[in-house]
């Protein structure tokens, strides 16, 4: 007892430090839901003065995040951008797997345990050039470590030589390819799990995926592909799932979020569900669905953003959200750019032909090429040789890697493409030695094909005087009062052909009344 | 032993209250996280009530539904309920939304200023979030986010938007429906469809009729048209790709472009990085001696004969040309595939096989036992640089 008692102020210390740690915790960990608004610190709001910070842009991220004993790290809808296209400025655009290779490899330098899950949909066009990017696509996220990828439709409506292609070469071992209600290739084919269980960090965490009712008349015309009403599907597979004894359960839905939030409620067994389907911008907070204690996710499109879902020992904040902009506070990661490389050699070597990209007769007729318009037109092309427009395929050579055998770049950086179909017409831009007549983004692409014209003035084909008239006719534009894009302007024939390559992606900013003036050109002398 | 345990329950409760009575003064539970540490702000109690606090009863706006071209605003309230002055500054947005000019920058005690957001849907149809960020100089809110959401809609819809067709057999034909609805009370028609490709005009039958309201897909939709589209597989193999564009009498809508997709096989198809499907030739491009290349293919065996179907390589020119097959793999009764790896290994002569006018070209000469292919040849340009 007298023993005991010599001890009692040692064992008050003992309690008091445990008080202590205690309650540093639990004040620390008061909110349920953190957000990362509310997580902002005074290191990076001190550098909101700098326009070009992207943390004062687009926030900070992990503030006070301790060590978690894993992050879950979910994406999905890539939609094919494999990067962004700097179209706008890197500096203005989000995403890219570059800079998502860069934000895995420090959260693993700082010892953070990380599972990388993506619900699916990395392309968003059909075609040769879709199945090269899928396949690029694929073997970045496996070089990424990522643990669990989801069927998007388009990802499934590739051709079955193709489909059969990149999975026949997929290693069985590291397949991360998960559906429980997709079957290729035959229902029980070996090419996709059922579900996965990984274990990270000390916890066993299961997951599989589901590809939603919206998406199924999109592959109905497959006949190698099955696909199972996805509750049903899931009640099939919940037993077996369960019996693995998972820490978390995800649920990772190319669906939109009504369907995933009903499948939540019928199977409350996932703490965790992922959907695709939602907003372009994902919210900074995750949502409790209502009726469970499951919680949705959210990731946006287009690979702009990742969510990081930080799971922490603690009975009050088991986990963190944190929304994370993919900008450029991450540098580009040499490995994703060797890819990029690979990608752009690999579009090369198989050439527009064999990318099935083919001339598609324009009515209008044969492109003559900016160099010819410039004999008679000399005050515009002027103008024109003073704007960017007329170093568009110079801009692509430039890059690196090169970007001029991509025609989802050549599209709206040379001449005589249809530019938002990414397709040439028939005497449109083929290459720099097929056809240099053609390169820039040229006179015709806004005026129309002007061979039949030429031809005409240069009386290389016999036409009356009105004929002459009607053809110079068909290449005028006119801009009409008040014309351009914004509220309460005037959508013209002519601010809808700028729109065509100035959309929303490639120069979100466009305002036609602010850009006109920097091209502006006005008859023939 | 009662008093033993009475030491230690005492000690406990004492030790637990005194260790709360630190943390709550170390760490206060109304100085959350993202407190700015603003130095002598916080030295005093009577500074500590001069502070600006900034409450904004609403952070997210709901605008509904919004067709495509239309803007819509909402004016969010921001207040300080602080003793301090309050500064609010806008402190990024997203790209499609513009916050208008707050009325000042600067919010005395109990006084309160709007904040417009503005948003044009110019997206796609579908849902949309946007925001902007507030930056305050309120120590406990110094980043403030205002979302706008909601979904864009069009006055009619495409569904699906595509006609794709999937693998069609080579002299088989394959058939799909997809529906025009419009959303308004508008009667949709379509005035003209244009297909600009003449081969695939040549291989497409469209039908258009009317459409009941329980076929469509929207159920909003008022009334639609359904487009049966027929694709009859003629002699290309390979990808093919093209638009269907329709003309409609929709004002908003009048013309509307449908991408057309599907891929036509043979029993027999090859696939892999750099294979032109409709030339049968396979690019391996431009390489150094010194690093050799090597393209991985694979042949698919589909129909009735598949699983009895046995290839073999007869015949490779040049010789500096190897052609493997590798296991055969059954995915089903009707279903084969068979890894085929061509390679030139390193240390090869420096070597142009690219075909006429410079040379002719490379091939490899497959022999198989299928009725309708006993043999089949693939052409392969390459180039052998020192």
């Amino acid at each position: 007892m007298k023993n005991t008692i010599k001890k009692w102020p040692t064992l008050g210390l003992v309690f008091c430090l445990s008080g202590l740690v205690l309650f540093s915790l639990a004040s620390l960990l008061h909110s349920e839901e953190a957000t990362d608004t509310e997580q902002a610190s005074a290191a990076s709001a001190d550098q909101a003065e700098s326009e070009n910070d992207p943390v004062a842009r687009n926030g900070p991220i992990f503030v006070d995040w301790p060590q978690p004993k894993v992050v879950l790290l979910f994406s999905g809808e890539m939609d094919g951008y494999l990067e962004p296209c700097g179209c706008a400025g890197l500096e203005n655009q989000k995403g890219g797997l570059k800079r998502r290779h860069t934000l895995i490899k420090q959260l693993e330098a700082k010892g953070w345990p990380v599972v990388s899950l993506d619900m699916g949909g990395q392309i968003r066009r059909m075609g040769p050039q879709a199945e090269v990017k899928f396949r690029y696509a694929l073997e970045s996220l496996m070089k990424l470590g990522y643990g669990t990828i989801g069927f998007g439709a388009r990802d499934l409506q590739l051709s079955s030589d193709s489909l059969l292609y990149v999975l026949a070469n997929l290693d069985q071992e590291t397949n991360p390819l998960v559906s429980a209600n997709v079957g290729l290739f035959g229902a029980d084919s070996p090419f996709a799990h059922k579900y996965k269980v990984i274990e990270a960090g000390g916890k066993r965490i299961g997951v599989t995926a589901i590809l939603g009712h919206k998406h199924q008349p999109a592959i109905e015309n497959s006949s190698d592909i099955t696909w199972v009403e996805p509750a049903q599907a899931l009640r099939e597979l919940m037993p077996k799932l369960e019996s693995e004894n998972c820490d978390v359960l995800v649920l990772l839905a190319h669906a939109d979020p009504e369907e995933a939030t009903n499948l939540a409620k019928q199977f409350p067994q996932f703490q965790l569900v992922a959907t695709t389907g939602g907003a372009e911008e994902p919210p900074n907070r995750s949502h409790t669905i209502e009726g469970t204690s499951s919680h949705l996710i959210e990731a946006g499109h287009k690979g702009m953003y990742v969510i990081a879902l930080g799971l922490f020992e603690d009975s009050k904040m088991s986990f963190r959200y944190q929304r994370v902009p993919l900008d450029h506070r991450f540098e580009d990661a040499e490995e994703m750019q060797a890819m990029l490389i690979s990608y752009q050699d690999e579009l090369k070597g198989t050439g527009l032909e064999g990318l099935g990209i083919t001339g598609v007769k324009n009515p209008a007729g044969q492109f003559a090429g900016s160099e010819t318009c410039a004999d008679c037109h000399a005050d515009a092309t002027e103008v024109f040789e003073s704007t960017p427009h007329a170093h568009a395929t110079e801009t692509l050579v430039d890059l690196d890697p090169p970007r001029h055998f991509d025609p989802e770049c050549l599209s709206c950086h040379a001449t005589g493409w249809n530019p938002q179909e990414f397709f040439p017409y028939a005497s449109g831009y083929l290459g720099l030695e097929e056809t240099p007549h053609l390169t820039s983004n040229g006179c015709e692409n806004c005026h129309g094909p002007g061979a039949a014209h030429v031809a005409a003035e240069l009386g290389e084909v016999d036409a009356t005087d009105a004929e002459l008239e009607s053809l110079r006719a068909a290449l005028r534009l006119k801009v009409i009062d008040n014309e351009g894009n914004q509220e309460g302007q005037a959508l013209g024939v002519v601010v809808k052909k700028c729109m065509e390559c100035h959309d929303i992606d490639n120069s979100p900013d466009f305002d036609f009344q602010e850009y006109w003036p920097e091209v502006e050109h006005e008859g023939k002398e | 032993m009662k008093s033993f345990l009475k030491i230690i329950v005492a000690s406990a409760l004492f030790g637990i209250g005194l260790g709360v009575a630190v943390a709550y003064v170390e760490v206060r539970p109304w100085a959350s996280a993202n407190i700015r540490d603003k130095g002598p702000a916080r030295e005093t109690l009577a500074n500590e009530n001069a502070l600006p606090r900034v409450e904004v009863p609403e952070l997210t706006y709901k605008f509904g539904n919004i067709e495509r071209g239309a803007s819509m605003s909402h004016v969010f309230k921001v207040r300080n309920v602080g003793a301090g002055m309050l500064t609010v500054e806008v402190g990024s947005t997203t790209c499609k939304c513009t916050v208008g000019d707050l009325s000042k920058n600067e919010i005395g005690p109990n006084e309160e200023t709007d904040v417009l957001l503005e948003w044009t849907a110019k997206t796609a149809a579908g849902p949309f979030r946007h925001g902007a960020t507030l930056m305050t100089n309120d120590p406990n809110r110094s980043r403030i986010e205002l979302t706008v959401l909601g979904e864009v809609v069009e006055s009619s819809s495409l569904s699906p938007s595509e006609m794709y067709f999937g693998t069609v057999r080579s002299g088989e034909s394959k058939k799909l429906e997809i529906f025009l609805a419009s959303n308004l009370d508008e009667e949709v028609k379509i005035l003209n469809t244009d297909i600009y490709d003449e081969q695939l005009a040549s291989e497409l039958t469209l039908k258009i009729t009317s459409a009941e309201t329980s076929e469509l897909p929207f159920p909003e939709s008022t009334n639609g048209l359904k487009i049966s589209a027929t694709y009859q597989s003629g002699k290309r193999i390979g990808p093919f790709r093209g638009w269907l564009e329709l003309t409609t009498n929709l004002a908003k809508a009048k013309k509307l472009s449908v991408p057309i997709g599907g891929t036509v096989v043979g029993d027999i198809s090859v696939f892999g990085p750099g294979w032109n499907a409709p030339r049968g030739l396979l690019r391996m491009g431009s390489f150094a001696s010194t690093k050799g290349k090597q393209v991985k293919l694979n042949l698919t065996v589909r129909g009735e004969h598949a699983k009895t179907t046995e290839i073999e390589v007869q015949k490779v020119d040049p010789p500096e040309l190897q052609a493997t097959l590798g296991e055969k793999h059954v995915m089903n009764e009707k279903l084969v595939h068979v890894p085929l790896i061509v390679e030139i290994v390193q240390g090869t002569r420096p070597l142009v096989r690219t075909g006429e006018p410079a040379s002719s070209d490379a091939t490899i000469l497959l022999k198989t036992n299928h009725p309708k292919a006993d043999q089949i040849l693939l052409r392969v340009h390459f180039s052998v640089e020192p």
